[in-house]
């Protein structure tokens, strides 16, 4: 049985950025099969109103290639500038956007080996700062 | 025993993530879907089927409803709920809906309402 994730005895809550639905939907199960709950956002637009609306986030995961305003980069930069501490993954599938991505958080390629980013997350989560 | 599915489609996503969050708690699958263009590409490609699918209605919006009676029309095998807060446009829905109007956001109402829904199909056999 693997112990839940948990910052400061609740849930660690992942907001998850994509707009592929099946993509998004196999990505959150995956992360909530572990134990972590997962906010779906179809855009870095309404994530951006999520994380406005005081709800409490403990990382990031988005797609670079998001539908809006802004996209999954513009996303990462508002939130290094509002919450600095808080841990950002960035996926693309384009490899050419990893060192502009890099620069913002902790670059994912796509498509997505579910294993690895679970595992990876995991991690990330662990030195959160309990 | 295996999991109800139910597809929540809701643009709100702080009323998206509570609603789907009550249900999973409740021990439902749950897909969101952020539109009704997004819901329809998804249901599109068949790859999952859904027991439920629980279509919010904007307002001023007619995308709900054409929605619905899509639903209705290619997955009859779908039960189709429609939550709102505005009654007059709810009005509008009662030969799409299989059950009465529900408040918004009221989780316990929804949830009697899939469980009403679930019963009413297995009762009929689907």
């Amino acid at each position: 049985m693997v112990p839940l994730p948990e910052v400061d005895g609740a849930p660690v809550r992942i907001l998850l950025v994509e707009d592929e639905f099946f993509i998004r939907m196999d990505v959150a199960d995956a992360l909530r099969q572990v134990g972590f709950q997962v906010v779906e956002a179809g855009s870095a637009d309404e994530a951006a109103t999520f994380l406005q609306s005081g709800e409490s986030v403990d990382l990031v995961f988005t797609d670079i290639n998001v539908p809006g305003v802004l996209n999954g980069l513009g996303l990462a930069a508002k939130i290094r500038s509002k919450f600095p501490m808080m841990p950002v993954l960035i996926g693309s599938g384009d490899i050419d956007r990893e060192s502009e991505a890099s620069r913002l958080g902790k670059f994912v390629t796509k498509p997505y080996d579910l294993r690895r980013l679970v595992r990876l997350v995991t991690d990330i989560v662990g030195s959160l700062p309990k | 025993m295996e999991l109800k599915s139910i597809l929540v489609v809701e643009r709100d996503i702080v009323v998206r993530h509570l609603l789907a969050q009550f249900l999973r708690d409740c021990g439902l699958r749950v897909a969101e879907a952020v539109s009704v263009e997004e819901a329809r590409a998804a249901l599109s490609r068949r790859r999952t089927s859904f027991d439920v699918a629980l279509i919010n209605v904007p307002s001023r919006s007619q995308g709900a409803f054409e929605l619905a009676s899509w639903v209705r029309k290619n997955f009859p095998e779908t039960e189709v709920l429609l939550a709102g807060t505005v009654a007059k446009v709810l009005q509008h829905a009662d030969d799409l809906c299989d059950g009465p109007d529900i408040p918004r956001p009221d989780h316990k109402a929804v949830l009697d309402q899939i469980r009403q829904a679930l019963a009413a199909r297995k009762r009929r056999g689907n």
